[in-house]
């Protein structure tokens, strides 16, 4: 089963992706702020991170680290919002963006 | 944007004689800046740091300084027309016809026949200085009606953007359902909480922006405070248990009366208290005490909650304060709460501030209101058991009177006789609460604060037209008063200390006007 990391500050919004997320069979990681994202990233290695950029996450700090530390999980980062997948977005949509086995 | 300073100075050009000097001197007589310059085209140039009017002697007038005077009149902003007295010659009429033709259109210009009387130069100087004040006075509205259209844009900006989470996490949450359709318990709830919080944000913003706007009328009557507060508790008590923090309540022993409206003050302290429950963690305290203090009755709500940063505790009552912060946004609030509250608070002619020792330590917000008078607090028993449903020829009364003593009794007695009646406070709250609820009758004090009652009856009227009967009041006595209250657009005039019997009578003289109210609500 391929993990996901979800990094997103609305507590309801955040449940309802991790509830998508695991009907479509990843393996979910939650956290609401920059920090424990990037804490969580220390620690263990994610197949996607999806992430809110908004000020209270911080998108900023999780993708220096992630060009710092492990350049090549960019690509595997899913932004929420204008930049990437525009709120609000259907399940459909979050889930075609999932990298597949 | 010209120089701070300059913009009252006169420019004076004179090339003969002593002319500029005399000119100068007797303008610097009578107070005013005046100062030489050159030549036209100094004047040209100097035309952008600021000037509040121009003198010429027609001799100044040379080809090439009137191309450039024209040029630079041509380039003020459209709000900008400077005054430019013209000291005419010798030279004839078709001559002087073409100078100020090459300037017609570009600037406002008087003319004064050589030789001039000091008394004649002095007036128009003074009259062209008033001119340009108030094309000053536009010029700071335009920019102030700016500021408020990028605040407003910036407000549907973030607007729009808050909106876009909790439609995310329902949108999600409805697409959870199961083969056969049906969504589970926890997904549904998720649904309601959601809409429940848009819900919430939507009255708000309807709230607020009738506030804004003075279309909400308080329907005051005298209220124990402390018969609010305990209604309050009982709506916050079911969150204020579910996230297991406390509240401690202490209430006045004595009643703490005041003449509101029942309904803006309950949410007044729902906001407060909901704020704070909300931004207390677990096993925290949320105190609410309700008092008198100094003559005014005193809300304080206290929480040992998240506490505000000392720079952010002056904007917190500004829309969407709390934008940055994780907590707030996290529990989804939207940052109108307080707003609102200011508001309402304001309405009332209360006071509310915010304060707190910083970061972690818990916060306060401390609300006061002005206490009922006995004169109210008797006229309301007499209205106990009135009848308060509006009496068949009810009428739509505003009265703008600043003494708020004054204006509640009258609003009170007014709304005993069956009309629907509501107060304010100053020129500019006034004009709004006349514009938004096209009254049948205003009644306006003429020294109020912030718009005087004559400004305030002129721009109703461009507003208005003859749809609302102005009734001018005043205690000055002044025999001038009246006349100035016609030509302002007042229909009548009456002096203070104002009587119900007084607008009973102008209410029989002047028939409802306004028919076609209904429609323009």
């Amino acid at each position: 089963m391929l993990s996901v990391l979800i990094v997103e500050g609305y507590p309801d919004l955040r449940k309802a992706i991790v509830a998508t997320l695991g009907r479509a069979h990843y393996r979910c990681v939650e956290v609401a702020t920059a920090e424990d994202a990037i804490r969580k990233l220390q620690s263990g290695r994610y197949s996607a991170i999806v992430l809110d950029p908004r000020a209270d996450v911080g998108s900023d700090p999780v993708m220096l680290y992630l060009r710092a530390n492990q350049p090549e999980q960019v690509h595997n980062v899913v932004i929420l919002g204008d930049e990437g997948l525009p709120k609000p977005f259907n399940s459909a949509d979050l889930v075609a963006r999932m990298p597949v086995r | 944007m010209p120089t701070a300073g300059l913009s009252d100075r006169i420019l004076v050009a004179a090339p003969t004689g002593r002319d500029a000097e005399l000119i100068c001197l007797q303008l610097g007589g009578v107070g005013m800046r005046a100062e030489r310059v050159d030549s036209v085209i100094a004047v040209a140039n100097a035309i952008p740091d600021g000037v509040g009017a121009i003198v010429l002697t027609e001799e100044a007038l040379v080809p090439d300084g009137l191309s450039a005077l024209s040029r630079a009149l041509t380039q003020q902003p459209a709000w900008s027309e400077v005054p430019l007295i013209l000291l005419t010659g010798e030279s004839s009429f078709t001559s002087r016809h073409r100078t100020v033709e090459g300037l017609d259109g570009r600037t406002n210009i008087t003319l004064i026949d050589r030789p001039v009387r000091i008394k004649a130069l002095v007036s128009a100087a003074q009259s062209a200085l008033r001119a340009r004040q108030r094309q000053y006075e536009i010029r700071d509205l335009m920019v102030q009606l700016e500021n408020r259209l990028h605040e407003r844009d910036k407000f549907l900006a973030i607007l729009g953007h808050e909106l876009r989470n909790p439609l995310s996490a329902i949108l999600l949450a409805a697409q959870m359902t199961d083969s056969d359709g049906k969504l589970d318990n926890e997904h549904a709830r998720l649904i309601e909480r959601q809409s429940r919080h848009l819900t919430q944000l939507v009255n708000d913003l309807l709230d607020l922006s009738r506030v804004v706007t003075g279309k909400i009328i308080l329907k005051p009557q005298v209220i124990d405070l402390r018969d609010v507060g305990a209604q309050s508790l009982r709506t916050i008590e079911a969150s204020a248990q579910a996230q297991n923090v406390e509240i401690r309540v202490s209430l006045s022993k004595d009643p703490v009366r005041i003449l509101a409206d029942p309904v803006r003050v309950d949410q007044i302290l729902n906001n407060l208290l909901t704020n704070a429950v909300k931004y207390t963690p677990a096993r925290g305290h949320v105190t609410l005490r309700i008092e008198t203090e100094d003559g005014r009755a005193v809300i304080r709500v206290g929480d040992d909650g998240v506490g505000i940063a000392p720079d952010r505790l002056d904007g917190i009552f500004e829309m969407f304060a709390q934008l940055d912060n994780a907590i707030g946004r996290a529990q989804g609030g939207m940052g109108i709460g307080l707003a609102l509250v200011r508001n309402l608070v304001n309405l009332h002619g209360g006071t509310v501030l915010a304060q707190s020792g910083g970061i972690g330590v818990g916060s306060e917000f401390i609300v006061t209101l002005p206490l009922a008078t006995s004169d109210v607090v008797a006229e309301e028993k007499k209205q106990t058991r009135a009848d308060r449903e509006p009496a068949a020829s009810s009428r739509r009364i505003v009265i703008v009177e600043d003494n708020a003593d004054v204006r509640d009794l009258l609003v009170l007695k007014l709304r005993r006789l069956g009309h629907e009646v509501s107060g304010v406070g100053d020129g500019i709250d006034g004009l709004r609460a006349i514009v938004a609820t096209r009254p049948d009758l205003a009644l306006v004090d003429l020294g109020l604060p912030r718009m005087d009652g004559f400004e305030l009856a002129r721009r109703a009227r461009q507003e208005l037209g003859e749809n609302v009967v102005l009734v001018a009041v005043s205690g000055f006595g002044q025999p001038d008063d009246k006349r100035r209250a016609v030509e302002a657009g007042f229909d009548e005039h009456i002096t203070k200390p104002a009587d119900v019997h007084d607008i009973e009578t102008l209410l029989a003289e002047f028939p409802p006007r306004n028919s076609d109210r209904e429609a323009l609500l």
